[in-house]
This record gives C-alpha cells, structure tokens and sequence, in this order.
C-alpha cells in the first residue's frame, strides 16, 4: 500500500519543480518587456444597449493607454444597481436610467447625464409596411409583440410610451431586459418588440415605427464612478464623454442632446 | 447498533461534515433571516406573488406527473430492452441534468418555436405555437426533470433479481405482467423519488422557462422569474417568495424521507 503513495508523491513533486522552473523563465523577460505602467483594470458595468459602441470605445481606450484593460460587463441596469448597492467591485457604471443611477445608491461619484434614447415599436423590415402607426400595429389582433419588465429601464419607458400612444393590447412577455427582447424578435417568435432605437439601428433586417409623443418614449443615461475608482477611471469616462466617444454613441443611434 | 454507528465516525469526518453542512446551511438561514416575517402574508398576497405561486405549484406538479407517465417506460426498456440500444440512448435522454438550463430553453425553441423545426408546421397548420404559453413552461420542467426519474427508476429496475421475473414467467406470467405487478410495486420508493426530484427540479427551473416560455405574470412568470424581477424592485418580496420555496422543498423532503431513504439504502 504505501509504495504506490509514495510514487504518487514523487511524481507530484516532480511536476510540481517542473511547472515551478517553467513559470520563472517565463516571467523574467517578460517583466523587462512590459510597460512601466503595470497592468491596470478598469471594471465598468454598462447598460447592454451600449454593448456595441462601448466595446469598440474600450478597445481604442485600450490601444492608446498601454497596459490599462478596460473589462466590460453588459446587463440590465437595475440589476447592476442593485449588485453595486451590495459593494460589487465596479470603478464606472453606465445606467439607462435615471432610476437605476439613483438605486445604486452611494457608492456612486460624479454622476452625470450624458445622452439619451428611444424605446420603439420594432419589426422586420419585410413585414407590415403599410402600417404607420405604433397603436395601430399593436393593436392589431393578428400581431403578438413582447416588452421589457416594468422593473427594467427599457419597461418602464414602453410603459409611459405605450399609455400615451393609446396602445390597449397586452404583450405575450415581460422580458427580464432588452437582450432577451431583442433575441425573441430576431427569433421570430414574434411580429414585433419594444426595444430601443439603437437596436434597430444594429439590427438590418429590423425597421422601427418611433412613438409619435417621443419625450414619453426617451430614457436618459447617466455615468457616474463608483467609489473607490482611480484616476484611470475618471480618464475613461471623460474619453467616452470627448469627442471621440460622442462620434461613437451618435454612430450607434444614441441622442447626444439630454433633456432636461 | 447505535453504538457501533457512533464509534465508527471519527474526528476528521465529523469536522467535514461540520463545514459541508455550514456550506449548505448557511446561506439559506441567512435568507430566511432576511424574510419580512412580521409582513409576510401581506407580501405574499399581492397579486404577482400569487399568481406566480400557482402557476408554479400546478405546472411543476403537471410536469412531475407527466415525467413520471412517460420516463418510467424508458426506464424499463432502457433496463430490460435492447442493451446496444440503451447504451445509446441513455446519454441522450439525461442530457438535460447537465445541459445548462439556457441550453435546454433554446433546444426547445429551435424545436417547438413558431419558427422551429416542428413549431413552423403546427404553427402554419393551426395559427399556434407553444412559446408564452403556460404549456411551454410545463414542456421545460418535463424536459429538464424526466431525466431524474429515467434515472433513478432504470437503477431499481437494475437490482431486482432476474429469479423472480424468470419464476414468474415460469408460472405463466407475461411481459406485462412482470411490468405491472413486479418491477413496477417493487421500485415504488424509486418511483417516488425519481417523481420528488423531478418536481423540484421542474419547480425551480429559470433559465429554460425564460428562454423557451418568456415571462408574463398568470401564464409563464414562475416563483424563481417573479423572485428575479422582484429582487430589481421589491427586495422584502423576494425574500418572502424565496422563504416559500424553501419551505415547499423542506416539506416535500421530510414527508417523502422514508422513500428517499430506502431508494439510497436498497443500493
């Protein structure tokens, strides 16, 4: 019984000195050949309606600023409010509400409001193009159509839009946020959905109807540090709030004009 | 007995079984610590939480009893028919135990879809398809929970001893006779079981809901969605639903231990 144990061991040293002498060969020249600036990373959670433009905005961030990695985490905002409320370990937030910036509560700095968008009734680009109107396509028996939860930043602005434009049937879904809206559509599992116009706007094979009272229909996004960022924090807010960042977010459909 | 029982646990086991049951304990008294109790019923009485805990209990209890109806019988021929066969088919069919359950929702809807491969069809055919109604969600919990009792029940359905269906036969019994009145009484703990788990399992599903059913309170919002939606927007609900669907599981596994029990220890 106990040669097998201590052949076991043996072997397990052994690896054991390999992967030691490998790991410090490796990571001599390696610490000649980086920046002096070490490895540094900005954690931001974002609204999932930025995942495009945000992406593409932390990889340029990323090539200017060596050694700065910009790790992106895409979801619903409530849902981030909520885990930087219970001390998640974000440097940047990026809401698509108001309300959701509000529920993170504290632990967030520096607070603006930097663009807006649209919820919008969306379908594809083939189907109904005779209809002109969002009550009208709505509410028509033959169409079934899916929202956001009322809970979600994307719900809540269906909710005021769909009320204002007199829209009395009733979706097939509350989805717990715009992705798995937009999913369901692009599926085919429904005529039409409310998403955002920035989606509509990625998205070819869908056209939109916009709301005919649009003020009922925007949401306004805001970008706040979370505490404890650091200075790399704030350079990257300001990079996306600069011009190169306003390029991006207006390519992608976002309003740069905030209302007030 | 009891005496030799407690001799043969020793120290270092003891002290395992002390973190294992710190792991698996601590995190639901914390919950339940939370709970709103003093406004518990009140909470629980607001029409969201009601028709979640409904649709819940009636589409999990469907979809165990359906589970049961339709994975005993691949259980038997997966034990008594043709082994070649079983031995291929039984990866396939409990596959879902390990399929993360947003897998198991979009399998569904490239099936079943009004654009699936069957769904198109039915859908062309009749004007219905099954995603966003209450039969989808009865559909996930059978997809995800008819694995456990398939099984279980094939691994009684193994230890009973061959003598007796071949005395039975001998004297005069058939196929089906040796189905109904031997395998089947004799597995009943397994049965049992097997249904339990795939109760619980069909009671707790999210992802394959979401993703196969959608989510709309009184025909596909479940306790697990509505407890989701309600930790965006009501944390003392969520506590209160969370604190039912511990106490739900609790009851089921004390009244059914002695079947649970005996399925572990006939091994």
């Amino acid at each position: 019984m106990k040669k097998p144990v201590a052949l076991v061991l043996a072997i397990v040293l052994a690896l054991g000195a390999i992967v030691f002498a490998q790991h410090n060969k490796s990571a001599t020249p390696s610490v000649q050949v980086t920046l002096p600036a070490s490895d540094h990373t900005v954690t931001v959670f974002a609204a999932s309606s930025m995942t495009g433009s945000l992406t593409e905005l932390a990889k340029s961030f990323e090539a200017s600023h060596a050694g700065v990695h910009i790790e992106l985490s895409f979801g619903s905002s409530s849902t981030f409010a909520q885990q930087i409320n219970n001390g998640a370990p974000a440097q940047v937030f990026a809401s698509a509400s108001v309300k959701a910036m509000t529920d993170a509560g504290a632990r967030m700095k520096n607070v603006q409001s930097f663009m807006s968008n649209q919820v919008v009734v969306a379908k594809p680009s083939t189907k109904y193009v005779e209809i002109k109107t969002a009550a009208q396509l709505l509410n028509d028996p033959r169409i079934t159509w899916i929202q956001c939860a009322h809970e979600a930043p994307c719900g809540a602005a269906a909710d005021k839009a769909l009320k204002v434009a007199g829209v009395t049937s009733t979706p097939k879904s509350l989805e717990p946020d715009v992705k798995s809206v937009l999913a369901k559509l692009l599926a085919g599992e429904v005529d039409a959905a409310i998403v955002y116009h920035t989606d509509v706007v990625a998205h070819q094979e869908l056209s939109e109807i916009a709301f005919a009272d649009s003020a009922s229909a925007t949401t306004v996004y805001q970008i706040g540090e979370v505490d404890g960022a650091d200075s790399i924090a704030t350079e990257f807010i300001a990079y996306l709030l600069g011009p190169d960042g306003q390029a991006a977010f207006s390519a992608a459909g976002f309003n740069l004009v905030v209302p007030q | 007995m009891s005496a030799i029982r407690q001799r043969t646990v020793s120290r270092g086991v003891v002290v395992c079984a002390v973190i294992a049951s710190a792991v698996l304990l601590l995190p639901i008294l914390g919950l339940l610590w939370r709970v709103p109790w003093a406004g518990l019923l009140q909470q629980l009485s607001t029409e969201d939480s009601k028709k979640a805990l409904v649709l819940s209990l009636e589409t999990s209890v469907v979809s165990a009893i359906l589970a049961v109806l339709l994975g005993v019988p691949l259980a038997w021929v997966l034990a008594r028919g043709n082994q070649r066969v079983a031995k291929l088919l039984r990866p396939w069919v409990t596959s879902p135990l390990v399929l993360p359950p947003t897998v198991a929702g979009l399998a569904l809807l490239v099936l079943m879809g009004r654009n699936g491969i069957l769904g198109r069809s039915l859908y062309q055919l009749t004007g219905w398809s099954m995603p966003f109604t209450t039969i989808a969600v009865v559909v996930a919990g059978l997809f995800v929970g008819m694995p456990f009792v398939v099984l279980v029940v094939e691994a009684a359905f193994r230890q009973l001893p061959l003598e007796i269906e071949e005395a039975a036969t001998t004297d005069g019994a058939d196929a089906s006779d040796i189905f109904w009145r031997i395998a089947l009484p004799q597995s009943r703990n397994a049965v049992i079981t097997g249904a339990t788990l795939a109760w619980a399992r069909a009671l707790g599903e999210f992802g394959a809901t979401l993703t196969f059913a959608g989510s709309l309170p009184g025909v596909t919002r479940t306790l697990p969605m509505q407890v989701y939606v309600a930790l965006e927007s009501d944390l003392p609900n969520a506590y209160a639903l969370s604190a039912v669907l511990i106490a739900i599981s609790l009851t089921v596994l004390y009244l059914l231990r002695s079947s649970l029990l005996s399925v572990w220890s006939s091994r």
